[in-house]
C-alpha cells in the first residue's frame, strides 16, 4: 500500500489553495499557447519555464519546485487541449496529436456546431486524462513488464495496423489513399537512415539530415491546403461566417460521443503505455475504430 | 475532384515514383554486409507508388466522364499570386526579418483578396505582425528573426 500513501501525500500538497491556483493559471496559459499553431505541449512547456520561475519565486525552494511542476503540468494539459481549438475552427492542427481532431471537428464547425465540438473535445480529453491517471496508478507495475517485452516485431505489426487503418479512412478512392500513404512513407525516408546511418535524399544539405518534421508537413498540408482551396473556389465571397454557437453540447451529442470517448480513453491508454513511437498511428487507428462503429449503429 | 485533375495527378505521382527509384539507386546498397541496405525501402516504395499511379490513371480512364456541374471557374490568378507570395515570404524570412516580412505578406494577401480599404489592411497587418512578435519574443522569450540585422533594432 505504499503507492496509496504516496498518492495521499501528493493529493495533500496538490490540493493546497495556492497550488490549485497555479494549476489553473498553468492550464490558462497553456491553452492560450497551445492555440498558436506549431507550439505543442513540449515546446509550450519549454517556452514557459522562465515564466514559472518568476511566478513561484516568492516561496521557499522546496515549495517553489512543487508549485512550478504543478504549473508546468497545467501548461502541458492546457496546450494539449488548446491544439484542438485551431483544428476544429480553422482546420489547422496545433500539434501532431490533434491532426485527427481536424478530420471530424472541422466538419462539425462547418455545420455550425463548433461550440459542441470544442466542448466534446474538452470533455473527451478530461475523461481520458483522468482515466489514464487512475489506470496508471493501478497498473503501472504489470504494464511496464509488458512494455519491456514490446520488441521490434510488435512495433512493426502496430505500424502496419496503423497504416492499414489510414487507408480505411479513405473517402471515395482507395487508390488515392494508398498513393498518399506511400507518398508519406517516401517523404519519411528523407534524412538519416535509422538503421545504417546513411544519408538518404539529402543532397549534402545539412538541414535535411534530420528529416522532415511531421508537424511542418501536417500544418502545411492542412492550413495551406485550406487557404488555397478557399481562394481557388472563391469560397470567401459566398461563405457564411461560422458561429461558435451554443457551447454546451446537446444531450444527444453527449450520448453519441460517450462511447467513442470511453473507447478512446482505454485504447489511448494502452497505446501510450506500449508504443510511444506509434503515437500517431494509434490516433488514426482509434478514429478508424470509431468510424466503423458509427457506421454500424 | 475532376477527371482532368486526377489524370495529371497520376502522371505527377508516376514521375515522383520514378524519381525516387532512380535516386535510391545512388544510395549505397549495403553498409554492413546485409542484403537489406538503406536503399531497399525507398526503392520498394517508389515501385509501389509507380504501380498505384498507373492504377489511378487506369481507373480515371475507365470511369464515366462525370458531368461537370455549374462550379464556378477556379480562381487560378489569385491562387498563383498568393502561392508566389508565400514562397517569397518563406525565402526572404531570414533576410528581412519576421515583422517586416509578415507585414508585407499580409498587406499583399489582403489586397489580392479584396482591393481597397487600405487603412484597415495597414492597421490589421501592422498590429498582427508586431503583436505576434511581441508575444513570442518579449513575453514568452522565444527566438525569432524579428528585424533584419542591418537595421540594428534587436
Amino acid at each position: 500500500m505504499d503507492a496509496l500513501n504516496f498518492l495521499a501525500d501528493g493529493f495533500a500538497s496538490a490540493l493546497q489553495w495556492h497550488n490549485l491556483l497555479f494549476a489553473f493559471i498553468g492550464v490558462l496559459i497553456g491553452t492560450a499557447v497551445g492555440v498558436l499553431p506549431g507550439i505543442g505541449p513540449m515546446s509550450g512547456v519549454a517556452l514557459l519555464i522562465p515564466v514559472t520561475a518568476t511566478m513561484t519565486g516568492g516561496q521557499g525552494p522546496e515549495e517553489a519546485a512543487t508549485s512550478a511542476i504543478i504549473l508546468l503540468a497545467g501548461v502541458y494539459y492546457g496546450a494539449m487541449y488548446g491544439g484542438s481549438t485551431t483544428s476544429i475552427l480553422l482546420n489547422t492542427p496545433g500539434e501532431s496529436s490533434s491532426v485527427v481532431t481536424t478530420l471530424d471537428g472541422y466538419q462539425m464547425a462547418k455545420q455550425g456546431r463548433a461550440g459542441a465540438a470544442l466542448a466534446i473535445s474538452a470533455i473527451g480529453s478530461f475523461a481520458a486524462g483522468i482515466f489514464s491517471l487512475v489506470a496508471l496508478v493501478a497498473l503501472a507495475g504489470p504494464l511496464s513488464d509488458i512494455a519491456i517485452r514490446f520488441g521490434p516485431a510488435e512495433y512493426f505489426s502496430l505500424m502496419l495496423l496503423g497504416l492499414a487503418a489510414v487507408s480505411g479512412l479513405a473517402g471515395k478512392s482507395m487508390t488515392k489513399a494508398l498513393i498518399m500513404t506511400v507518398m508519406g512513407l517516401l517523404l519519411a525516408t528523407i534524412g538519416m537512415d535509422n538503421v545504417s546511418g546513411v544519408a538518404r535524399f539529402t543532397y549534402n544539405n545539412p538541414i535535411l539530415y534530420s528529416g522532415l518534421e511531421f508537424l511542418t508537413i501536417a500544418v502545411g498540408l492542412f492550413a495551406l491546403g485550406e487557404v488555397f482551396k478557399t481562394i481557388i473556389n472563391r469560397e470567401y465571397e459566398t461563405g457564411e461566417k461560422a458561429r461558435v454557437g451554443r457551447i454546451l453540447p446537446t444531450r444527444k451529442d453527449l450520448k453519441d460521443s460517450a462511447g467513442p470517448i470511453a473507447r478512446g480513453s482505454i485504447l489511448g491508454f494502452f497505446y501510450r503505455r506500449s508504443a510511444r513511437s506509434g503515437r500517431n498511428a494509434g490516433f488514426f487507428f482509434q478514429l478508424h475504430h470509431g468510424k466503423e462503429i458509427e457506421q454500424k449503429s | 475532384m475532376n477527371r482532368v485533375f486526377d489524370r495529371y495527378a497520376s502522371i505527377v505521382f508516376l514521375l515522383i515514383g520514378v524519381l525516387f527509384v532512380w535516386e535510391s539507386r545512388k544510395i549505397s546498397q549495403s553498409s554492413y554486409g546485409s542484403n537489406v541496405g538503406p536503399d531497399i525501402f525507398p526503392m520498394g516504395l517508389g515501385i509501389v507508388l509507380i504501380l498505384l499511379s498507373i492504377r489511378l490513371f487506369y481507373e480515371v480512364m475507365k470511369a464515366q466522364s462525370a458531368v461537370e456541374g455549374d462550379q464556378p471557374r477556379p480562381d487560378y490568378k489569385r491562387f498563383l499570386l498568393i502561392l508566389g507570395a508565400s514562397i517569397l515570404y518563406a525565402y526572404f524570412l531570414e533576410d528581412i526579418g519576421y515583422v517586416i516580412g509578415t507585414f508585407v505578406f499580409l498587406l499583399f494577401g489582403f489586397q489580392v483578396i479584396k482591393r481597397g480599404q487600405w487603412v484597415t489592411s495597414l492597421i490589421v497587418s501592422a498590429v498582427f505582425s508586431y503583436g505576434i512578435y511581441f508575444l513570442f519574443v518579449k513575453v514568452l522569450e522565444g527566438s525569432l528573426p524579428g528585424f533584419p540585422s542591418w537595421l540594428n533594432l534587436g
